[in-house]
């Protein structure tokens, strides 16, 4: 599906993070390459949103390396910046800004971000609605959307910086059922077009039929990673059989 | 409401529930109830405060108290601290004094307040220790002293400071004594209005120029920078009309014109306007009123209050039209001696103000805005004071503004902690996730929000702000409030005093509250 | 917008109630000045269905006090000499001295009082409210406040009038006019007559003046010594206290030598209670017709033989029984707090005030103090 000789995008080593006493990441060794679809799956509490939040330094790494498209992540400001420029985010509460018009919500970082003039980003921002299927809802203000149209917004915000990698963290668990479908299209869209993707999600249909990889995670460590193939239907970790076991 | 009752025996008769519509009895009609409630209500009010106003009235004719109104036009007597006249020729002139003072408090100290508060209450925020701890230190300190003895903090401090001598006489950018502060400031001169002017058809030009900008950057695609285009018209404006502001000293005559004509219009037009002004009114009202409750489908029903509001709005539609031309009867003698209906001195006013303006079209070739700084001279009899150039702010002046100022701050400064803190932590996630730098999400996505959540209660330290002015009494600042003791001690009309008093602070509190409340309206977050 | 129009209506019938109260006024007023023509121990105007409960109750303020047992007196508390209170409430002075005349008087015990120290401000409204018996306050009695306030004035204690205090190092003699405040910063305190008369007397004599009022006299006397007022005024009575208080080193002058205002200090009671009234002016008088005849605490004797002293300390006649008095009620003044001339120097001597060639010399030598006869 993907070539094999692509190149890393991101590179996980060690990575380690405490919350006070509590340790949330124990060791993360892993590697996106470009074009890669990734789900990560694992019980709550595990850390697995802790991993992504990492990764665009939402969340400080105490211990180990993150590197973003060839970019370390340090205390730099301007490293930090440029990788947040790279990654779009998608988060389980959509956190649109409510203030904003949809298309607002959508140009405001490449007009102040990547400074671009305002037609261009407004062209960018309709084309994008298109592309998750609401362009009729560009001046209505968040509030007046339901849950799935504001994920769908959300997605569109995110690509509009036209990031290298894509991060969703539980996209689908704030919705209603009806309307879940309808984002993880989009999602599929997305994955199809070769973004590179990391999904932290309980959607094992989404992880069986689109990812390239899934990353099963448990107490803050990596405890299995392959094919879907080779999760769904051959785990080697007795903890991974107990997950499936309980939710399929 | 008709369908919900049922009558009274037809529930017991049989098992199906049969609808009859009828009418429901009277003391059990839920819209005849809220009428009867509501025209109660306003008749044991009314009715209340005749008891408590006849009563009144009787027990001052008893003890000898004569009630009137002769003072605001008699001779005050007694000289004003400062202000816009520190020898007022009457007692409704000296109210006014000391209304101009009460409001240059509180509209400076409001803007005052509101800027230090923000700061402060953005400092509290901060990741910097240092600022953090002087923030809470500052409003620890100021939130738990009462204002009072702040006032008299700051009054005895400028007390404390050094007299004027014959060596200070001159100028000065900036000077500190006991006798108050004195600041070098800019004023309007001689050509400010025609240049005003000038400014203002600049603005409106600029409205024209940013709009052909924008019209152009759509159709090109390309930046048209229309903000700078607006920037620049202004400027243009401002610099060319700087020069060549004595041109338009043909207005003069102009304005003068229109001040003949109106002050020669029959005073009864003041009535007709009044009474146009006041139908006009209500019937927009009205017609807006019903435009809200308009949908798609069609009007909706009005409800019980909603007839009740719209009876309302024309009764005092019709109320405003009668004083309108009540105010063509009434007359009153002016402190100059002539006796004049109120409609004419309205009509006077107006001319005046044109004939007012009209002065300031000179074409005097005067730039618009001078520079003055303040100056120390020996007066009269040799006592060394602040002249009149500048700002000369008083001790009283300088302690109650101060006082209030940063008392109201450090309430605001919570109020603005508490905003941001509202504002959820996922903004602040998904503002740093698209790449916004720290200052530029603080500015477009949780100050924003956060103004939202902030305005109501700041509202409320205006209003503080505005009432707590009247301390100054204490330290002897020639407020409403002073003048008005001053008054009554000189009248003893205490109750007509206080009525004007309660009617001062009622009016600025309305006026405060209501422009917070436009806002708040205008800002409300759009939901389904 | 219908909760504004409430209010908006809810003024307006209290400013229509209270002016269509004014042509009652009139009425009223002349049957209680009747009232008071009349002998008879009335209370003011007895057609009165609400009056206030002061005077409307039976026996007016009289009845009141006596029932309480003592006397609420209206001070200043803080005027030099005047009334100074005390660590243990009580006041001292003058004005405070006169408050006992009128316990002993009416109670038969000299320290039957309560002292209420009033800012000048404050001291009409208390009157009124019936927060005080009587106020000894020295009260300027003009005809504003005689005719409009609802108020009387009893007969005048001290003659005053207004100066102003300046800095002798700033050139001023006690020869300095009214003109030579030009340009100053004058300081004074709030609700009192001194206001107007500087802004008079300063207009009059060609001098601008800014003129900062204070609540209270000792705040001017602080911002006249921290200099951010140049000269302070009030009458001349408060600055010769202070001047004896605070100024050791006589770096201070009062002028100009004839005072800008007449200021005739004395006891205030409310109006229509005639009964009061009386009461207080008699007291006033006692004190003076005793100082005419050599009447001191020391000497005072009910077995005077003097027809009017005799009369005046209820040895014959019903003069003081009539009042509602007990018939030794002056006799208990003098013997308890004394004479005026005692009151005048006990109080005022020590700083600096004498009777001597003011008008508060007795009228026989060419004063103005003069009791009418007690017959």
């Amino acid at each position: 599906m993907k070539t094999e000789n692509a190149k890393d995008i991101i590179v996980c080593d060690g990575v380690k993070k405490w919350f006070g006493d509590f340790q949330a990441l124990k060791g993360v060794t892993t590697t996106v390459k470009e074009q890669e679809v990734v789900v990560i799956i694992g019980p709550s509490g595990s850390g697995k949103s802790t991993l992504i939040r990492c990764i665009n330094r939402l969340e400080a790494h105490q211990e180990g390396s993150i590197i973003v498209d060839g970019i370390e992540l340090t205390n730099d400001l301007r490293n930090i910046e440029k990788i947040r420029s790279e990654v779009g985010m998608v988060f389980q509460q959509f956190n649109l800004f409510p203030h904003l018009t949809v298309l607002d919500n959508i140009t405001l970082a490449p007009l102040w971000v990547r400074k671009n003039p305002r037609a261009d980003a407004e062209q960018v921002g309709m084309e994008l609605l298109e592309r998750v299927g609401i362009p009729e809802q560009a001046k209505k203000y968040p509030g007046q959307l339901s849950g799935g149209q504001q994920q769908r917004v959300a997605i569109a915000r995110a690509l509009a910086m036209k990031p290298k990698v894509m991060l969703f963290d539980e996209p689908t668990s704030a919705l209603d059922p009806e309307m879940i479908k309808e984002v993880l299209d989009v999602m599929k869209e997305l994955a199809l077009s070769g973004m590179t993707m990391i999904v932290v999600t309980h959607e094992m249909g989404f992880a069986r039929e689109v990812a390239d990889r899934v990353l099963f995670f448990d107490y803050g460590t990596i405890v299995e990673d392959g094919t879907p193939e080779h999760f769904f239907t051959n785990p080697q970790h007795d903890r991974t059989k107990l997950f499936l076991s309980q939710i399929l | 409401m008709e369908r919900e009752n049922k009558a009274p025996d037809a529930a017991g008769d049989s098992a199906v529930s049969t609808r009859v519509h009828a009418r429901p009895p009277i003391w059990r009609n839920i819209s005849v109830i809220k009428w009867v409630a509501q025209l109660a209500a306003l008749v044991a009010v009314l009715a209340l405060f005749w008891l408590l106003g006849s009563e009144a009235a009787k027990n001052f004719s008893a003890s000898g108290i004569s009630f009137g109104w002769d003072w605001l036009s008699d001779p005050f007597g007694v000289n004003i601290r400062e202000g816009i006249d520190v020898n007022p020729d009457s007692g409704a002139r000296a109210l006014v004094v000391g209304a101009v003072n009460t409001l240059r408090v509180a509209i400076s100290g409001i803007f005052a307040a509101t800027i230090l508060g923000t700061v402060v209450g953005v400092a509290r925020l901060s990741r910097n220790w240092i600022v953090n701890r002087l923030a809470t230190v500052y409003i620890e300190i100021i939130r738990n002293i009462p204002l009072l003895v702040q006032i008299f903090f700051w009054s005895a401090l400028t007390i404390g400071l050094s007299d004027l001598v014959e060596d200070d006489v001159g100028t000065h950018l900036f000077k500190a004594s006991n006798k108050g502060f004195g600041l070098a400031w800019l004023f309007p001169s001689t050509g400010f209005w025609p240049w005003l002017l000038i400014v203002i058809v600049g603005l409106v030009a600029a409205k024209f120029v940013a709009a052909w900008r924008t019209r152009l950057m759509e159709e090109t695609g390309k930046e048209a920078y229309s903000l700078t285009y607006a920037f620049g018209t202004v400027a243009l404006f401002g610099l060319v009309g700087w020069f060549i502001h004595p041109i338009l000293g043909f207005l003069s005559g102009v304005w003068d014109a229109i001040g003949d004509f109106i002050g020669g219009l029959p005073s009864s037009t003041v009535s007709v306007v009044i009474a146009a002004a006041g139908l006009l009114g209500a019937a927009w009202w009205i017609r807006q009123f019903f435009e809200s409750r308009r949908t798609p489908a069609g009007f909706g029903k009005m409800t019980d209050d909603d007839i009740f509001r719209i009876v309302f709005a024309g009764l005092v539609g019709l109320g405003v039209a009668l004083v309108g031309f009540a105010l063509g009867g009434a007359s009153i003698e002016t402190p100059g001696g002539d006796v004049l209906t109120v409609a004419e001195l309205i009509r006077n006013g107006f001319s005046n103000g044109f004939h007012w303006f009209a002065d300031k079209f000179t074409g005097d070739s005067g730039g618009p805005i001078s520079f003055s700084q303040a100056n120390v001279e020996v007066r009269g009899a040799g006592f060394t004071q602040f002249g009149t150039d500048g700002i000369i702010i008083t001790p009283p002046f300088f302690a109650v503004w101060v006082g209030v100022t940063l008392y109201t701050a450090a309430f605001i400064a919570e109020i603005v902690r508490g905003g941001i803190l509202a504002v959820s932590k996922g903004q602040t996630e998904a503002a740093q996730a698209v790449g916004l730098k720290r200052s530029q999400y603080l500015r477009l996505i949780i100050l924003p929000q956060a103004f939202r959540i902030i305005l109501p209660p700041m509202g409320n330290q205006y209003l503080n702000l505005a009432k707590n002015t009247s301390l100054g009494l204490a330290v002897a600042f020639a407020d409403i409030v002073a003048v008005g003791f001053t008054a009554i001690n000189q009248t003893g009309q205490s109750l007509p005093v206080v009525l004007v008093w309660m009617a001062f602070f009622v009016t600025m509190s309305l006026i405060i509250s209501g422009i917070v409340n436009y806002y708040n309206r205008k800002l409300k977050l759009v939901e389904r | 917008m219908i909760k504004r129009l409430m209010l908006l209506l809810a003024v307006l019938a209290l400013v229509a109630a209270a002016c269509g109260g004014t042509s009652d006024t009139e009425e009223t007023t002349t049957t209680a000045a009747t009232d008071d023509g009349t002998t008879e121990t009335t209370a003011g105007s007895t057609d009165d269905g609400g009056g206030d409960a002061g005077q409307g109750s039976e026996g007016g303020t009289l009845a009141t006090v006596q029932a309480r047992g003592k006397l609420i007196c209206g001070v200043s508390g803080s005027a030099v000499a005047f009334s100074e209170t005390q660590s243990d409430g009580s006041a001292t002075g003058f004005d405070a001295d006169y408050c006992r005349a009128v316990a002993a008087a009416v109670l038969g015990d000299a320290n039957a009082v309560e002292f209420r120290a009033l800012t000048a401000a404050e001291r009409f409204e208390a009157l009124k409210n019936n927060e005080i018996d009587v106020l000894i306050r020295n009260t300027t009695w003009t005809q504003s406040r005689d005719t409009d306030i609802g108020m009387d004035f009893a007969p005048t204690t001290f003659y005053d009038g207004q100066q102003v205090m300046g800095r002798r190092d700033k050139g001023f003699t006690e020869d300095s006019t009214l003109a030579d405040v030009d340009g100053a910063i004058l300081c004074t305190n709030a609700g009192t007559t001194t206001e107007k008369n500087i802004t008079e007397g300063a207009a009059l004599s060609g001098a601008t003046i800014t003129l900062e009022t204070v609540e209270t006299f000792p705040e001017a006397m602080e911002k006249f010594i921290a200099g951010t007022c140049d000269l302070t005024t009030t009458d001349g009575s408060g600055l010769v206290g202070n001047k004896a208080t605070q100024d050791t080193n006589d770096e201070w002058v009062i002028f100009p030598r004839a005072p800008i205002s007449k200021e005739p200090l004395g006891p205030v009671y409310r109006q229509n209670d005639s009964q009061w009234g009386d009461i207080i002016n008699w007291t006033v008088y006692a004190t003076i017709i005793a100082d005419e005849n050599d009447v001191t605490s020391a000497n005072a004797s009910q077995d005077d033989e003097r027809p009017e002293i005799s009369r005046l300390f209820g040895g014959e006649g019903e003069l003081q029984t009539k009042m509602g008095l007990e018939a030794d009620a002056f006799f208990q003044v003098i013997t308890q707090v004394g004479n005026y001339d005692e009151i005048f120097s006990r109080n005022l001597n020590p700083v600096g005030l004498f009777r001597e060639g003011t008008f508060n010399a007795p009228f026989n030598e060419g004063g103005m103090i003069f009791a009418p006869p007690a017959r």
